[in-house]
């Protein structure tokens, strides 16, 4: 399955069937990672029930420094 | 106590989290300016590295986070990377932040706006940063923004309060808390910023780029306070002549 990762097409085991599950396959579940979905900010308990399709474009960020 | 829509704060410095030397000198610093609101920006993940993190290093539950919106260049954007912050679950606070310009970083005041009329109907508290343009912070407040920041200076320039005047008609008019945001450098500029009756001071690079951060903390901790104290108290007219403290009247003389 091919899905578009912060710009960047990735292909991804066809088995990563939520968000929760990309979360695992990429470790960011330790990590305070914030997470859109086509371009909807999913929050914390929305990560299990949305599903991953192919074409889907996920973004990833976090909180850095700043002013 | 300042309060910023439901919230209260002992402390009036709001504290960037940007460009500290290291996270060592940065949680020191912190401690030392006593600050409970500290700023943090969004960024992309790389999702090869094992970066460090930031909120977990600062022990961030102990701070009500002020995520802003830098990097946003239109009102959607700003909005899209306010949402993504609130979706961390960690704050529903956003520091409204449009850039207009790359070489000044003065913000762009139409977008500005918009995004903060969008991001109230979200339910944010809603905090823009803007130009010291007292009819634009006029208008935001009627919009309904939880405060209004204007700039003393452009963004990294330490440059103090450019226009007194403009910051005091802002001051006079806003219901909403007054936080002076982007420019300070020096103690005295926080201390100022104060004794004209603005509510807080946000700021970054003035501490994070000094030579001593955890020295600057405690200096700028101190400048506010002072000049939130000499607001208090009332300081005495400018006058144009002398006027004497001592009894001009019953002076002894010697020899």
């Amino acid at each position: 399955m091919n899905i578009t990762v912060n710009e960047e097409t990735l292909q991804v085991p066809s088995d990563l069937e939520t968000i929760e599950d990309f979360r695992t396959h990429f470790n960011l579940v330790e990590k305070k990672a914030m997470i859109e979905h086509n371009k909807v900010a999913l929050r914390p308990d929305e990560y299990t029930q949305t599903a991953l399709a192919e074409g889907d474009q996920i973004v990833v960020v976090r909180f850095v420094g700043g002013g | 106590m300042l309060k910023i829509g439901d919230r209260t704060f002992r402390s009036r410095l709001l504290l960037g989290t940007g460009t500290f030397p290291s996270v060592d000198v940065q949680r020191e610093a912190v401690k030392a300016s006593e600050t409970e609101i500290l700023t943090f920006a969004v960024a992309k993940m790389n999702m090869d590295d094992d970066d460090d993190d930031l909120v977990a290093e600062l022990n961030s539950d102990s701070f009500s986070m002020l995520p802003n919106t830098a990097g946003a260049k239109t009102a959607e954007e700003a909005v899209r990377i306010a949402k993504l912050a609130r979706a961390s679950g960690l704050s529903d606070m956003v520091k409204v932040e449009v850039i207009g310009d790359d070489q000044t970083l003065l913000p762009d005041a139409v977008e500005t706006y918009r995004a903060t009329e969008m991001l109230l109907e979200e339910g944010f508290i809603t905090l823009p940063y803007i130009a010291d343009d007292p009819v634009l912070a006029s208008k935001l407040e009627e919009l309904g923004a939880h405060a209004v920041m204007p700039g003393a200076a452009p963004i990294g320039t330490g440059r103090g309060i450019l226009n007194p005047l403009h910051l005091s008609y802002i001051v006079a008019q806003s219901q909403v808390p007054v936080i002076v945001d982007a420019g300070i450098g020096a103690p005295s500029h926080a201390s100022l910023a104060m004794e004209m009756g603005a509510d807080a001071v946000l700021l970054n690079r003035a501490i994070s780029q000094a030579d001593d951060p955890v020295k600057m903390a405690e200096a700028m901790k101190l400048a506010i306070q002072a000049g939130r104290l000499s607001y208090e108290a009332g300081r005495i007219p400018v006058k144009r002549f002398a006027k004497a403290s001592s009894p001009q009247e019953g002076v002894p003389f010697y020899g």
